[in-house]
């Protein structure tokens, strides 16, 4: 091989392309011209492909956009007071760092269907808050979440579900976030999602969950919809309190109990009838209920 | 105010030299997304300060800027790709044993590319896969030619080793 391939004074030459036509042809002719054919070719297998340079400028210049024009900014910085202007800042700082969000939000008793920037979707359950946030520089689609939602997620940007208490990240997918004050639960009904949840990370894929119960290992579940969104909540081994706590957000009524957070209950109640619900959880747990009125009820241990 | 203040100026900046300085940054970091994102990073800082950069030098700045915020990133640890397969299969009549050898060559001559020292391999993936001279390279970096070609032949010293007879 040693024989055929020039040294580094003539391939820089010919790199730079200083070579006369005559050196060239014969370089060209050359066995080491064919392996330096090979380098090339696996040199540009890694190469980045050509820049869409419109959409690339356009996405760019709605981030700069956000920032503001910086002629109505001088103006601004002459006829204002200091104060101002630093305010004016702040405000650049903002909108720089969210540059699209958006806000939904659900009372009690109501479900919400919303269709994200992005062309996922997402169905609220009652008494939830979501935010999204995307961003042109990082790529992320940024979801907050306080309460339960589950998602349909197109596939794409990284997608990422931050609760008080846990994130879920993802790429495309199905997925079930709880992610109340007092609750986290997470499954995954279709394609892979992280869960980072207590300073650990979980990976779940389609048929797993996870539950703050019984921590350090994912669950398997069959649902293929949450029951929710077809109006039933379900439950497995709950905190009874957060049980109640459903039964108050579904039906918006406000229930007294005792301490109930040591008793679990599962089972499931539909969301169209207060009375039977009340029945059943409380024929199960033994305990008894009483409305004060339509809108309280009192629950008693038995 | 400079005339890189003006959009149409300043779009026909970013049409002119984004492409380049994507890929100058791809060649330091290794990950196509994250030189990407620098890129609009450092062209955004070229728009807060376009009273101050006329458009003759806004491409040394971008180059400088963009630097920065990759030595940023690399201090925060953020960059963890490096240069990575992005056809693993290629179309074409070569028998699976020949497509074997090719992808391994390919890794092979890629590890010896990744451990270049940076500078090295910059210049050298610049003149390979953008087509610059080197007096293009030495103008786009702000060095002389003579460092070009210097950094240029510890390169070429580096693939050498792909071939022990070199």
């Amino acid at each position: 091989m040693s024989d055929q391939m020039p040294n580094n004074q003539f391939l820089s030459r010919w790199m730079n392309g200083e070579l006369d036509p005559e050196e060239q042809q014969q370089w060209e002719n050359s066995e080491g011209y064919q392996q330096w054919q090979k380098i090339q070719e696996a040199l540009q297998n890694r190469a980045l492909p050509s820049l869409d340079k419109e959409s690339v400028y356009s996405a760019t210049k709605t981030a700069i956009d956000n920032i503001k024009s910086p002629s109505s900014f001088v103006r601004k910085r002459i006829y204002w007071t200091s104060g101002i202007a630093a305010a004016i800042l702040l405000a650049l700082a903002f909108f720089f760092f969210s540059p699209s969000s958006q806000t939904w939000s659900t009372p009690v008793v109501e479900q919400l269907n919303i269709a994200l920037p992005d062309g996922s979707e997402a169905i609220l359950n009652a008494e939830t808050q979501l935010s999204y946030h995307s961003s042109l520089l990082n790529n992320k689609r940024v979801l907050k979440l306080d309460g339960e939602a589950f998602f349909d997620v197109k596939t794409g940007d990284p997608f990422i579900v931050n609760t008080a208490h846990g994130t879920v990240e993802v790429l495309g997918t199905r997925f079930n976030v709880k992610g109340r004050k007092e609750a986290f639960e997470v499954y995954c009904i279709e394609g892979k999602v992280a869960v980072n949840y207590r300073g650990k990370e979980y990976i779940l894929t389609a048929g797993q969950g996870i539950h703050p119960l019984d921590q350090d290992k994912p669950y398997r579940h069959t649902t293929q919809t949450p029951s929710w969104t077809q109006g039933i909540s379900l439950f497995q081994n709950t905190p009874l309190d957060q049980v109640f706590d459903e039964v108050e957000r579904q039906f918006d009524v406000n229930i007294k109990h005792p301490d109930l957070s040591n008793r679990r209950y599962s089972g499931r109640f539909s969301h169209d009838n207060l009375d039977y619900t009340l029945t059943i959880i409380c024929g199960a747990m033994n305990l008894s209920y009483n409305f004060e009125d339509e809108k309280h009820v009192i629950i008693e241990d038995k | 105010m400079s005339k890189t203040c003006q959009e149409s100026t300043f779009q026909q900046l970013f049409i002119e030299l984004s492409e380049r300085l994507r890929n100058y940054l791809y060649y330091h970091c290794g990950n196509g997304e994250t030189a990407e994102d620098i890129m609009q990073d450092a062209f955004i800082k070229l728009w807060e300060h376009c009273k101050k950069v006329p458009p003759e030098k806004a491409k040394a700045f971008l180059y400088r800027v963009g630097h920065n915020l990759f030595l940023d990133i690399v201090k925060h640890k953020k960059v963890v790709q490096k240069f990575e397969a992005i056809r693993t299969e290629r179309p074409g009549p070569d028998t699976p044993q020949f497509q074997i050898e090719q992808q391994e060559f390919e890794e092979r001559l890629w590890k010896v590319v990744s451990n270049m020292t940076e500078k090295n391999r910059v210049v050298f993936l610049m003149n390979r896969l953008d087509g610059m001279t080197y007096a293009q390279i030495a103008d786009t970096l702000d060095i002389g030619v003579k460092a070009v070609e210097k950094r240029m032949q510890k390169a070429l010293e580096a693939i050498r080793t792909l071939y022990p007879k070199f």
